[in-house]
């Protein structure tokens, strides 16, 4: 058996590869979809990286895809989604999260959901499917990301929702005092 | 303290550990390098690896292994200061550079590296390759995907299926 000691200061390993199979390279090759080798696992991380929009889109690719994407983590980000309308983006938003089979990993909506959408983020948040949600941004547009720290300068539906920012930043937390689970994977959420 | 290995050579010399890939080639590198792999970071601890034991990867192919540890060897040292805190913006560009150039492959080196991150669960590699199909796909259209990815052309019935999803999912498609 050969041994290959590898030099962690030699570049250019390059050089080991085998040539390509087939002479291909470019992947312009006809019905060498490789990709579809991939466990569905693998490729709903993919898909989960996906923009929303993006994601969606590889559902056209095949039954297969669309399997994936259906039970693929969520990415739901308002940011690039066709919707004026708080109202819309609400509607689309709880229609998509409860045909979702996956779990909601990622939510972006605006700031103002805090306030004139109150109802509709707190039936999200009791929805099973956000269980395993890391991320809740409430997006304030293209300035820096603050955080209330006086818990009396929260707005009443926070207060109600997280009781404090404290127990809000620990999502582990965020279910104190409720009886119900309130995002017990929550990691992020951004204001 | 525990060492059992021989020949560990406590004087500074890193500890090495050897992996053998399914063709049968023996690589081998540190021991902080390959514990990058959650999968094998516990026979290490055990103090496996060592000696003429080796670890054997019946998943890896060579040629996916040594890239594998390509990446391992050149993010070991940051991954050893638990993501580097005091990393300089220099070191960090670096590994940037390092990755971009890194996942600049042909697609079915590509895939190899997926399935082979995910076996040996390394982290930082599977969303950097991850991240890369991604981009392959972003922006484009169905059609565009399926070119882009080496889908053969359509069926008739894929064809239909792929309008009907574009008229269902309109808003994706704005």
């Amino acid at each position: 058996m050969e041994t290959v000691a590898i030099d962690p200061h030699a570049e250019a390993k390059e050089a080991q590869y085998p040539p390509p199979e087939g002479g291909g390279g470019g992947g312009e090759e006809e019905g060498v979809d490789i990709i579809s080798n991939l466990p569905d696992a693998v490729l709903g991380e993919i898909v989960f990286l996906l923009p929303t929009k993006d994601a969606a889109r590889t559902q056209a690719l095949s039954s297969r895809w669309r399997r994936v994407w259906r039970s693929s983590p969520l990415n739901i980000d308002h940011t690039g989604l066709p919707f004026n309308k708080g109202d819309a983006l609400v509607a689309f938003i709880t229609r998509t999260i409860d045909a979702h089979q996956g779990s909601v990993r990622h939510i972006s909506v605006p700031e103002r959901f805090l306030y004139h959408q109150a109802a509709a983020v707190k039936a999200w948040l009791r929805s099973p499917a956000l269980d395993n949600l890391q991320e809740f941004e409430f997006y304030t547009g293209p300035l820096p990301r603050y955080l209330y720290t006086k818990s009396n300068s929260l707005p009443r539906l926070r207060r109600e929702l997280f009781r404090s920012p404290a127990t809000l930043l620990h999502g582990g937390e965020v279910s104190r005092g409720r009886p119900d689970r309130w995002l017990p994977a929550l990691q992020k959420l951004l204001l | 303290m525990a060492a059992p290995e021989s020949g560990d050579g406590n004087n500074g010399a890193a500890r090495m550990v050897t992996l053998i890939s399914s063709d049968n080639t023996r690589f081998e590198v540190e021991a902080a390098a390959a514990s990058l792999s959650q999968t094998l970071q516990l026979t290490i601890l055990d103090g496996g690896g060592g000696g003429g034991d080796g670890i054997p990867l019946p998943n890896v192919d060579s040629a996916t292994l040594s890239k594998v540890l390509e990446y391992c060897i050149k993010h070991a040292p940051a991954a050893a200061n638990g993501g580097a805190p005091n990393a300089t913006a220099v070191d960090r560009a670096e590994l940037e550079r390092f990755d971009n150039e890194f996942v600049n492959i042909d697609q079915s080196v590509l895939y190899s590296l997926i399935m082979a991150a995910h076996n040996l669960e390394i982290e930082g590699l599977q969303s950097l390759v991850a991240k890369k199909v991604a981009d392959m796909i972003k922006g484009k259209s169905p059609m565009e995907i399926r070119r882009t990815l080496g889908f053969p052309d359509p069926t008739p019935e894929e064809q239909a299926e792929m309008n009907a999803h574009m008229l269902e999912y309109g808003w994706a498609y704005e």
